[in-house]
């Protein structure tokens, strides 16, 4: 019955970067169990003949061709600006721990 | 002794050939200051949205053309997951189980044969950030980030594993990059990072038709490096086998410097990258017009050029194949070839010393201050006779150096053959005249003289005397004597 087991949701958590304590793995697995629940009862939906709503443009009945963008430059960001919220920056660049090459 | 095949499939990557980046107005040129174009879209700001460049579409797709795949009229992009300094949303977005194009070929030249290497997929996606590792204060700690190439448009063109040792691979890889530059899709200078390779390898025993375990090679930049580290992967894993070691599915990163592979990651701890459809970009839709009209407008690529010369030009497959190595040498070529309206010397001048010419100065074709017209010109001139070879050569030089015309520099430096029989007669006459010695021994029989008598003459005329005339000249007139 269970949907996911504690294995997969530390894997989730570890692909994720995120720290979970024992109880917080209880309580998300859970919350997840619950999405994919739902998930199932949509899946289990006849939608023979029902057109995608996946986009809003497809929606809006944009047939015939994607909507694309013109291959012309626009201003960029102040490099400075930029920078000045990095959490560490110098010599115009982001700084990150060493990453080994 | 076991014999084993080897079994190699690459991934390339060549950067497209836009003004702007693939989903944002960043400029998405090599060699500006680090971090200057960057823009909320390609640095992963909350809120920002991606809109596909429409140039990267048609540069895509004219690629999947022109190796003949067939480009999908519906097409998906995907968010693929995994973390990194150089990748600043946390995911690349790339495409995944619906590609822009599928199922083409490339073929590669071998000894004795043509071989057709299938293209499984082509996709497009965006490129990741660049890690600096040193050159800065504190950079045994740290290290920098340039945001420059995130985001620039790129293809990936997958290969099926039809490739049987390393030199099929570099080969293919080659094919791959030539037709890359001939259809402009890309300029894939791989000193840029602008094409590069990984390559998955794995080795058999002969006569079986189940893959070994696969191992790939990463980020490989040189057409050396790829055909040195899949040589060396190869005997790595025919030595495993031997010695009946287990091959592990993993990533191997090749280390130039000490030209073997080493370990990155194995596929146990590999990342899954959780692939999702992306959700702020709409499935890209083409219309079949407009595929039709990509492939309409697609150039003559350079299979069917060589071919091509060779038979219009009557040249030999060899100097075809020089000629057609890049699409401005071509070009150079058939616009040269038409206005001295000789195929054969326009290729052995060009084969000989223009290219030379440009190896040595270091400079591109298409800086080249002699144009095409005017270097068929000078062939002219000389095929006709008006000019020596040896003073053609002289003339290029002139060319190469001011950029004038043929006509032009023979006009100035009063160059020009003299096959004027008149004047070529007085020149026999005076060196006659003043070597009577030497005309004694020519009477006496010693023929050998006559070569020594016509150097005189050419020395008389400054080069410019026809040395045929002039031999003939002199001949008739020491009769006549």
């Amino acid at each position: 019955m269970d949907k996911l087991d504690d294995r997969e949701v530390r894997q989730l958590a570890e692909l994720a970067h995120l720290a979970l304590s024992d109880d917080e793995r209880a309580s998300f697995r859970g919350q997840l169990e619950a999405f994919l629940g739902y998930a199932e009862r949509i899946q289990a939906l006849n939608t023979v003949g029902v057109e995608p709503t996946s986009h809003a443009l497809l929606e809006a009945g944009l047939e015939g061709g994607s909507r694309l963008r013109d291959d012309r430059p626009r201003e960029s960001l102040d490099r400075k600006a930029v920078l000045d919220q990095a959490p560490d920056a110098s010599d115009g660049l982001f700084k990150v721990p060493k990453v080994l090459p | 002794m076991t014999e084993y095949e080897t079994v190699i499939g690459l991934e390339c990557h060549a950067q497209l050939l836009t003004e702007t980046k693939l989903f944002c107005g960043c400029r998405a040129r090599f060699g500006a200051p680090p971090n200057t174009n960057i823009c909320p879209v390609c640095i992963g700001l909350p809120g920002a949205l991606p809109v596909l460049n429409g140039r990267a579409v048609e540069l895509a797709a004219r690629m999947a053309f022109a190796v003949g795949c067939r480009v999908n009229e519906t097409s998906i992009f995907a968010r693929k997951n995994y973390f990194y300094p150089d990748l600043p949303k946390g995911y690349q977005i790339s495409q995944y189980d619906r590609p822009l194009a599928e199922d083409g070929e490339v073929c590669i030249r071998l000894d004795d044969a043509n071989k057709r290497i299938r293209i499984e997929r082509i996709h497009m996606e965006e490129d990741a950030g660049k890690l600096l590792h040193d050159g800065f204060m504190g950079s045994s700690t740290k290290s920098g980030v340039d945001l420059n190439r995130s985001g620039v448009p790129l293809i990936e063109i997958v290969s099926h594993p039809d490739l049987s040792s390393p030199e099929e691979a570099t080969q293919y890889a080659q094919a791959v990059k030539e037709i890359l530059e001939y259809t402009e899709v890309s300029d894939a200078d791989m000193e840029k990072g602008n094409f590069r390779c990984d390559g998955n390898v794995s080795v058999r025993p002969v006569g079986t038709s189940e893959l070994g375990t696969k191992v790939e090679l990463k980020n490989i930049n040189s057409f050396r490096f790829l055909a040195r580290a899949l040589a060396y992967e190869v005997e790595r894993q025919i030595a495993a086998c031997e010695s009946g070691e287990r091959i592990v599915q993993e990533t191997r990163l090749y280390d130039p410097d000490a030209d073997r592979t080493v370990s990155m990651r194995s596929k146990e701890d590999a990342h899954d990258y959780r692939y999702f459809p992306e959700p702020d970009l709409p499935p890209l839709v083409l219309e079949p017009t407009w595929l039709e009209e990509q492939k309409r407008k697609l150039p003559e690529l350079p299979e069917a050029r060589r071919a091509r010369l060779q038979s219009d030009y009557n040249i030999p497959a060899y100097d075809a194949k020089v000629l057609t190595s890049s699409r401005a040498r071509a070009d150079y070529f058939e616009a040269a070839a038409k206005r001295s309206k000789n195929g054969k010397a326009t290729s052995n001048w060009m084969m000989s010393e223009l290219l030379r010419k440009l190896k040595a100065s270091g400079v591109a074709i298409e800086e080249l201050p002699v144009t095409p017209e005017a270097f068929g010109e000078l062939i002219e001139l000389v095929e006709k006779g008006t000019l020596s070879g040896k003073m053609g050569k002289d003339v290029f030089e002139k060319m190469f150096s001011s950029g004038d015309g043929p006509a032009a520099i023979v006009e100035r430096e009063g160059l020009g053959q003299i096959s004027d029989s008149a004047a070529i007669e007085e020149l026999v006459r005076t060196v006659i005249a003043n070597n009577p010695e030497q005309v004694a021994e020519l009477k006496a029989g010693k023929d050998k003289v006559i070569g020594w008598m016509v150097g005189q003459i050419m020395k008389a005329s400054r080069g410019q005397a026809n040395p045929q005339l002039a031999r003939e000249t002199l001949v008739r007139l020491l009769e006549e004597s």
